[in-house]
C-alpha cells in the first residue's frame, strides 16, 4: 500500500466512521497509519493454525 | 536514616512499635515533596489535609492499642488515573480536567488506606497513558532525579520518580505496554506488573482492555510483596519459591537486538546473580510487539472516539495523531492481531515448561534527555516515544508477571525483567529479593 492509498483509505474511513481529522494533524495521522498498516504486515502474512481463535473470549 | 529514605515496610514496623508517629512520617515526606517537586514535577494534586486525617486515623488506633494494618503510616501516591475521592481523575489529559470527582476511591486505593496507607496525592503521567516519556503537554514534563535533564520513563513517569526521589515510600501506576516497567527500570527502583487480571482496575480510568495493569512501585522487594498482598487481599508475601538456576532462561534474539552495552552488561549481571547461563527463545517477539502496538492504537482509538470527533484539539499532539490512525484501523488487522496473540501466549506457555523465569532488559536503552526525539538502536534512528517499549510490549501482550530490578550502577539505572509464568509472582519477587540481598539490585533514595 503506498501513500496514496493510505491517504485515500484513510479519508474514506474518516468519512465512513463520521471521525473527521483537523489539518493540523492529519499528516502525523496519515504517518501513524502507515506505521500501524507496516508493522500489521509482520502478522497479517504469517500463517496460524485455522483453530486459533481470537484472544479475547467471552465467559458465560 | 532518613524518614524518606526508609522502605514502607520499615516505616509500618517503627509505627507500628510506636517508635515515630504517622504524623512525623507524613510531615517529612509532605517537606521534601515541597522541596523537590517544583524540580521533579512528580505531583498534578495533593491531598495533604486529607492525609493529615488519615496519619492522625493511624496513630489514634496504634495509641489505643489496635492493629494500625500493615502498611502503617506509609506515605503512597497514585497515577492520576486512579480514582480519589473528591478529584477528578484526569488521566493526564486537559479534556477530563473538569469532569466530576470522583465519588470514591478506587478499590485498589481503597486497600492501601485500609492497610493503613497515607495518602499524598495524584502523579504525572503520560496523557491517557500513551507514552514512554511522560512530558505532558499539559502537566509538564516529570523529571528523573537521577538526571534532571532526562525523562523518568512513561506512562507512570510519576509514580516511579516519586519513589526515587523518596516524595513517597510506595506509589501505583499502570501498565499497558510497560510503564510500570520503563520508568521503574529509568528511575532505579522496583515495580511490580501482576499477570494480566491479577490486580483490580476498578476505578481506575482505562486505555487498552485487553492489556491495562495496575500494579505498585517501591524501593524494595519487601515492599513490593506486600502491596501486592493487600491490593489482592492475600497475606502470602513470606511465601519465597526456591529458584532454580537451570529453569532461568535469558531472552535472546528480539529481547537483546539492538539493546545498548550498558542494558546489555545490566542483563548479564542479573543472569550471574541468579546463576542463569542458558538463553531462551520467545519466537515472533517482533511480531507480537507489532501486533501489540495495533490493538493499542485501536482499542485506545475507540475509547475516545467522542472526544476524538469533538475536542481533537484538546488532545496532547504526541498523542491524538495514534488514536486517531488506530480509531480508523480495518477490522482485520485487530482480528488476526488478536488471533497472532492467542498464538503467542501458546509459544509462551511452551517455553515456561522448560523454564520458571525469564530475563529481558526493560528498555533497549537507559532513560533518554527530555525532548530528544530520536534514539539509535542497533545503528538505526528511531522515535524515542513509541520505541521504549520494545522488550516490554511482547510481555505484556500476553499478560505475564515481571518484577522490574533495579541494577547497581554508577551511571543513569538501568532494569532487568524478570518474568515468570501466569499467576507466578512468587517466583518472580524470590528471584529479586534474592539479588537484593546479594547486592546486585538495589533502589536507595537518589540523590541529586
Amino acid at each position: 500500500m503506498n501513500d496514496d492509498d493510505i491517504s485515500a483509505y484513510v479519508d474514506a474511513a474518516s468519512a465512513l466512521l463520521d471521525l473527521p481529522i483537523p489539518e493540523a494533524i492529519r499528516a502525523e495521522t496519515l504517518n501513524a497509519f502507515k506505521v500501524m498498516q507496516t508493522l500489521s504486515m509482520g502478522f497479517l502474512d504469517f500463517p496460524l493454525p485455522e483453530e486459533t481463535e481470537a484472544a479475547p473470549r467471552f465467559t458465560p | 536514616m532518613k524518614l524518606y529514605e526508609q522502605t514502607a515496610v520499615a516505616l509500618a514496623g517503627m509505627v507500628r512499635a510506636g517508635k515515630v508517629s504517622a504524623m512525623e512520617i507524613l510531615e517529612a515526606h509532605i517537606a521534601r515533596i515541597e522541596q523537590l517537586d517544583p524540580q521533579l514535577n512528580c505531583f498534578t494534586d495533593t491531598t495533604f489535609a486529607r492525609a493529615r486525617t488519615e496519619a492522625a486515623a493511624v496513630d489514634a488506633r496504634v495509641k489505643a492499642g489496635e492493629d494500625p494494618g500493615p502498611l502503617a503510616g506509609v506515605p503512597v501516591a497514585v497515577k492520576n488515573l486512579v480514582d480519589i475521592a473528591g478529584l477528578s481523575t484526569r488521566a493526564g489529559s486537559k479534556i477530563y480536567r473538569d469532569a466530576p470527582p470522583a465519588k470514591a476511591d478506587a478499590p485498589v486505593l481503597a486497600k492501601l488506606i485500609q492497610a493503613g496507607a497515607v495518602l499524598l496525592g495524584a502523579l504525572n503521567m503520560d496523557e491517557f497513558a500513551y507514552g514512554f516519556v511522560t512530558e505532558n503537554i499539559h502537566d509538564g514534563p516529570v523529571h528523573n532525579p537521577h538526571d534532571l535533564a532526562r525523562v523518568a520513563g512513561g506512562s507512570s513517569g510519576g509514580s516511579a520518580a516519586a519513589v526515587a526521589a523518596g516524595l513517597a515510600a510506595i506509589t501505583l501506576g499502570s501498565d499497558t505496554n510497560g510503564s510500570i516497567r520503563v520508568p521503574a527500570g529509568f528511575c532505579g527502583i522496583f515495580g511490580l506488573k501482576a499477570s494480566y487480571g491479577r490486580v483490580s482496575r476498578a476505578g481506575t480510568f482505562p486505555f487498552v482492555d485487553s492489556f491495562d495493569h495496575i500494579g505498585p512501585f517501591a524501593r524494595s522487594t519487601e515492599d513490593l510483596a506486600i502491596v501486592y498482598d493487600v491490593l489482592q487481599d492475600s497475606d502470602a508475601h513470606s511465601a519465597r519459591p526456591a529458584i532454580n538456576p537451570a529453569r532461568i532462561g535469558i531472552l535472546g534474539d528480539w529481547f537483546q537486538e539492538g539493546a545498548s552495552e550498558d542494558m546489555l552488561d545490566a542483563l548479564s549481571r542479573v543472569a550471574k546473580g541468579l546463576g542463569a547461563t542458558a538463553t531462551a527463545s520467545l519466537p515472533e517477539a517482533k511480531r507480537a510487539r507489532a501486533a501489540a502496538f495495533c490493538i493499542t492504537a485501536f482499542e485506545g482509538g475507540q475509547l475516545h472516539k467522542q472526544n476524538l470527533r469533538a475536542r481533537a484539539a484538546d488532545f496532547d499532539p504526541a498523542t491524538v495523531p495514534r488514536l486517531m490512525a488506530g480509531a480508523l484501523m480495518p477490522g482485520e488487522i485487530i482480528y488476526q492481531a488478536q488471533r497472532f496473540r492467542a498464538w503467542f501466549q501458546s509459544q509462551a506457555r511452551e517455553l515456561f515448561a522448560r523454564y520458571d523465569l525469564l530475563l529481558a532488559p526493560s528498555a533497549p536503552v537507559t532513560a533518554p534527555l527530555i525532548g530528544q526525539k530520536l534514539m539509535n538502536i542497533g545503528g538505526v534512528e528511531m522515535p524515542v516515544r513509541a520505541n521504549l517499549g520494545l522488550y516490554t510490549q511482547p510481555i505484556s501482550f500476553v499478560g505475564l508477571p515481571v518484577v522490574n530490578v533495579p541494577v547497581v550502577s554508577s551511571g543513569m539505572p538501568r532494569g532487568v525483567q524478570i518474568i515468570a509464568a501466569a499467576g507466578q509472582e512468587r517466583r518472580a519477587l524470590a528471584a529479586a529479593a534474592q539479588l537484593e540481598a546479594a547486592g546486585i539490585v538495589a533502589a536507595p533514595v537518589a540523590s541529586f
